[in-house]
This record gives C-alpha cells, structure tokens and sequence, in this order.
C-alpha cells in the first residue's frame, strides 16, 4: 500500500490541529487543576488510612494521576464534530470519492487531530509535576520517575500501543456515529463508559480485589491504566509482556472491528439530498 | 463478435431505499453515452437525479441491474473507478475548510498520486483559466462562493479524469460566475474531450452546456435526446413579458396562449412558439399601445419539466 496519500492528509490535519493552540492550553490548565485536586484527595485518604490495605503507595497513586491527567485527552468520549457534520450536509461522498481506503483515511485524521494536543499537554504535564514541583520543594505532590530506564523505553511502547488504540476506537466511535446518522446516542453512552474504564475517574489498581487484575484485560485499560501501571511499578516486570500483549490484541480487534463497520456502514449508506 | 460497450452503459437499472416503506428512487434506467458526450440530467427534486449520480460515482450501489463506466462496475471498483472521474457537488465543498487553496491542491495530488510536473502543469494552467491566482494562499472559509466554486472546479480537475460529474454546480452563483463556469465546462468538453455528466435546475446552464438532454421524473427516464429535438418534441414554451407605459390593457387571448401575470403595467404570457409565432404573440399583447420594455425568454426549467410531466401523464392514460 502506497502510504503517500494518507501521511500527506495526516499532516494536514494536524497542521491544522495546531492551529487551535489556546484550546489546548486551556485543556492543559484544566488538567493542572483536577491534578492537583486529585492529588489533594489522595494525600488525605492515604494519610487518614482510609483505603484499606492499598495495593500501591501513595507516590505511585500520585504519579498515576498526573499520568491520567496528562493522557486524558486519548479518550474517544465523543464522535468528531467533523463526521457529524459531513454526515448531516453530505459532505462525506467526498471521502468516497478519493481514490482510497476510506478507513485508513479516517484513521490517519483522527489520529492528526489528537496527536499533537496529547503530546504537548503530556509534555507540559511532566514539566510542571516530575520536574517544578520536585524543583520547588514540592516532591510529595509531583510525579516519581520510573525505576528504571528500560521501563521507561517500555512505558513509551505501550503508550504508542494505547494512542493507536484509542484512534482505532475513535474511528469506531466516527463509523457507528455515521451508520445512526446521529452522534448523540454514542456520545451520552461513550462518555461515562469511557472515563471510568479507561482509568482516568478512579486509578483501576485501586479497584478492589479481583477487579483491579480483570480491568487490564477490557480494551479501555490500554489507554491510559496499562502504560500508567507500567510507569509506576504498579505492574510487575514480569507481567509487562502480557500486558503489552493484551494491548496488542485490543489494537489488533479494533482495527479489525472498525473495518468492518466501516465496510457495512459504506455499502449501507444511504446519502441523501442534492 | 465483440461489440464495442459505450464510455458508460447502463442498463435496466433499479434502486429502492429501504425504509419503513421502500422508496424506489430508480426504475428501469437505461443509458448509454459516448466518451466526449456532455450530458445534462433533469427533472425535479426528488426525482431520482442524484441517486443516479451517486450511483455513477461508485458511492452508492444499485439494488439491480447493470452499471458500467470505462468497462468498471463503479461500486465494485470503487478506487479505480474514482481515480477517473472528477466530481463538483454544488452545495458541498471538497477543499479544506482551514487550509489555503494551494494546501488542498497539494493534499488532492497526493491522494491521486498525479506526477509531479504534471500536476504543475495541469495546476497553473487551471489557475490561470479559472483566474485563482489572487486567493490561492487563502484559506476556503475566507473566500465567496463565486471564488469558492471555481477552486472546486480546479479541485476535481487536477488529477485530469476522463469524467466529470457536476450536480447543480452553478447553484447559488452571481452572474458573472454562471457565465464563468459554463465556458469553463464547455471548453473543457470541446478542448480535451472531457465526459460531462450535469445536474442543474437552470436551463440556461443546460442551453450552453450540454448536447444531449436526460430527463428523468419519478425515477424514470421519461425523455432523452438532443436539446433541440426535445425542444421540438416537447413543445418547448416560451415566455413575453411586456411593461406598458399606461396601464396594461384588457386582453382576449386565443387558445393556446396563456395569461400567466398581470399587474398595473405588466402582461407576463406564456405560448408554444411551434402553434403561435413570437411576432403574432408580440403584435397581439402590444397592440395600439406604448410599450416601455419587453422579454421573451424560454420558461423555467421547473414549467418545461412540469409540462413534459403532463404529456407523459396524457400518454400514459
């Protein structure tokens, strides 16, 4: 496959992500602010030992928060204005006009759009909480490095593997939200849906007993939980490569998933109108 | 012996949409044109006109029946298919919203692959013909349709197709860009023996455009022809506007010329200039009195259309 087509489109979707750089440091201001009381909570359950017998300490919990905070924006909670939009004026016979794969294209969009706000709002993130607040004195409220470099090096693959996940299940997202031509029903049922199993409402190792094992293995989890767990030793070093693995396999369905619902909703579609 | 198959070929065609109750947006279509044609689509809202452009374009499938272009089933060879055909859907843009004229041109060369010093010389000679010169480093939201539209053109042009759809292209435009549009369509038919396929509801885009005329109506192709045989065949009417210096007079009019307006100065009349000559008509509304201006001009294509529809309804009873 000639991938010209599709790095070109990437690229200019994310030219024009970039452009709307005061919503992203707003975003970032946001997630600073719920960071800090997130981290506030914790500091008060922990220290009043009210959660029973935490399976991690508070140094992880905390880094598991601004972790949550900074890859917050990976979350599919809603379909792209942008689909809708094309939905309901017709403008996506454009996208069946090109001469390529629809699903690729999409993908390669999706991607563009929330790649660079991510990136600089994880970047900002551990500027201000694993450097400044260490910096300042403030080292109980920042976020701990790794323990190692290679977890590090695993960390950032894993990442990858949820960033590719997460634009799969956006894309999903996109197609359902264009087979029912209306985005409102996936968006009410994706929002609460989303926040909690990816991890970033309550840290998923600190669900109770059994739970927080199974919660790895649900889709969500390789957003935000599994490369968080890897980051903070939540995770053991010898349960890294099933969780790597379990990330794999959730990329690998949902690409599958999402092509086929893209094939059924492209030969289903009914486009209305002039 | 192998018969040589028309550029597109279609042939006993259907498409219902399936909903609570099915609507059947196409019934037995049949159509053959020849590479080079320009053709012009017509009939009312609803009748069928853009489903059978999307069908050509390979978005949508047909329910049955038999569609070729180029030798391609559009719907089954999608990507093939749409590497050669261009199209401009009037009331929906193909640019990027955000970026500059020029960014989207270079994204469509991409996604079409077109080789480097041909898309720049296909480029500039667009440019230059379309006059986009003074707004290609601006961004499509800041342009106005006129401008908008004739970067869509140079848009569905760039990789050079074989076909050209356009569904209602001119709709919504100022005068001087209809007249821009047209000779740009019809040079492009004339030059370079581009296909054109055209929707429009405006007759006088119809007039310059097109050779061959397909009028379809409740999913039907109810008449196809040249222009000028169908203007024979249908009686194609006309309308007179006449404004009077006084007030307009009382007329008694013969059977066959009809009295479609009449206000304190103005006599709108509307007649089949096979039955009654323009010069009858004119001496016969003007008589003995002063008059200020006066129109004749073909009826609108909704009046043509509606009066194809009561022929066909009388022939079919």
């Amino acid at each position: 496959m000639n991938i010209l087509p599709y790095t070109a489109a990437f690229r200019a979707w994310f030219h024009t992500a970039m452009q709307y750089r005061v919503a992203t440091l707003t975003s970032f201001i946001a997630r600073l602010w719920f960071g800090l009381v997130y981290v506030e909570i914790f500091h008060a359950l922990y220290s009043n030992n009210l959660i029973h017998q935490p399976p991690i300490g508070i140094s992880q919990a905390v880094t598991y928060v601004w972790l949550q905070q900074a890859l917050i924006r990976l979350q599919p909670v809603s379909c792209d204005p942008e689909v809708a939009n094309s939905i309901r004026t017709g403008t996506i016979v454009y996208d069946r006009v090109r001469p390529i794969d629809t699903y690729t294209l999409w993908y390669a969009r999706s991607l563009a759009k929330n790649l660079g706000p991510v990136l600089i709002i994880f970047s900002l993130i551990v500027l201000f909480a694993g450097l400044i607040l260490p910096a300042a004195g403030l080292g109980l409220w920042g976020m701990s490095p790794p323990e190692s470099l290679s977890r590090y090096m695993l960390f950032i693959i894993s990442a990858i593997l949820g960033i590719l996940t997460a634009t799969a299940l956006a894309v999903l997202m996109d197609t359902l939200g264009a087979a029912l031509l209306s985005p409102a029903g996936i968006n009410a049922m994706a929002f609460t849906l989303v926040i909690f199993l990816s991890g970033s409402y309550i840290p998923l190792p600190l669900l109770p007993g059994i739970w927080s094992t199974l919660s790895v293995l649900q889709p969500l989890a390789s957003l935000i939980d599994i490369p968080s767990r890897i980051f903070t030793s939540s995770a053991t070093t010898s349960a890294i490569p099933y969780l790597i693995a379990v990330q794999v396999f959730w990329l690998f369905v949902t690409v599958v998933l999402g092509r086929w619902a893209m094939d059924r909703t492209m030969t289903r579609l009914q486009i209305q109108g002039g | 012996m192998k018969q040589s198959q028309p550029y597109i070929f279609i042939s006993q065609l259907n498409k219902t949409y399936k909903s609570d109750s099915d609507v059947v947006a196409l019934s037995d279509i049949n159509l053959s044109i020849e590479r080079g044609t320009a053709v012009g689509l017509i009939g009312p809202n609803g009748a069928g006109k853009s489903t059978l452009i999307k069908i050509l374009s390979g978005i949508m499938r047909p329910t049955t029946g038999i569609i070729e272009v180029d030798g391609r089933i559009p719907y089954k060879d999608r990507k093939a298919h749409v590497a050669t055909i261009g199209v401009v859907f009037g009331q929906k843009t193909q640019l990027w919203w955000d970026l500059p004229i020029s960014r989207s041109f270079d994204l469509l060369r991409d996604i079409y692959r077109v080789p480097k010093q041909r898309f720049v010389r296909t480029r500039d000679r667009l440019i230059e013909s379309l006059k986009l010169g003074s707004f290609l480093e601006r961004p499509v939201r800041q342009l106005s349709l006129g401008q908008r539209m004739r970067a869509e053109f140079a848009a569905a042009l760039l990789h050079e197709p074989a076909l050209l759809i356009l569904d209602e292209p001119t709709i919504g435009l100022d005068a001087p860009s209809k007249i821009a549009v047209r000779s740009f369509v019809r040079d492009l038919q004339r030059d370079q023996g581009v296909t054109i396929l055209l929707t429009t509801h405006d007759m006088l885009d119809v007039e310059e455009i097109v050779e061959r005329i397909v009028l379809i109506g409740h999913g039907r192709i109810l008449a196809d022809g040249p222009l000028v045989d169908l203007r024979k065949r249908f009686s194609f009417e006309r309308q007179l506007d006449v404004d009077f210096f006084d007030n307009a007079p009382d007329l008694h009019l013969p059977d066959g010329i009809e009295l479609l307006a009449k206000t304190e100065s103005r006599i709108s009349v509307a007649f089949d200039p096979n039955k009654h000559s323009p010069t009858d008509v004119i001496s016969l509304v003007a008589a003995q009195h002063q008059i200020a201006d006066m129109r004749l001009q073909p009826r609108s294509i909704e009046d043509f259309v509606t009066a194809l529809y009561e022929k066909h309804g009388a022939l079919e009873q």
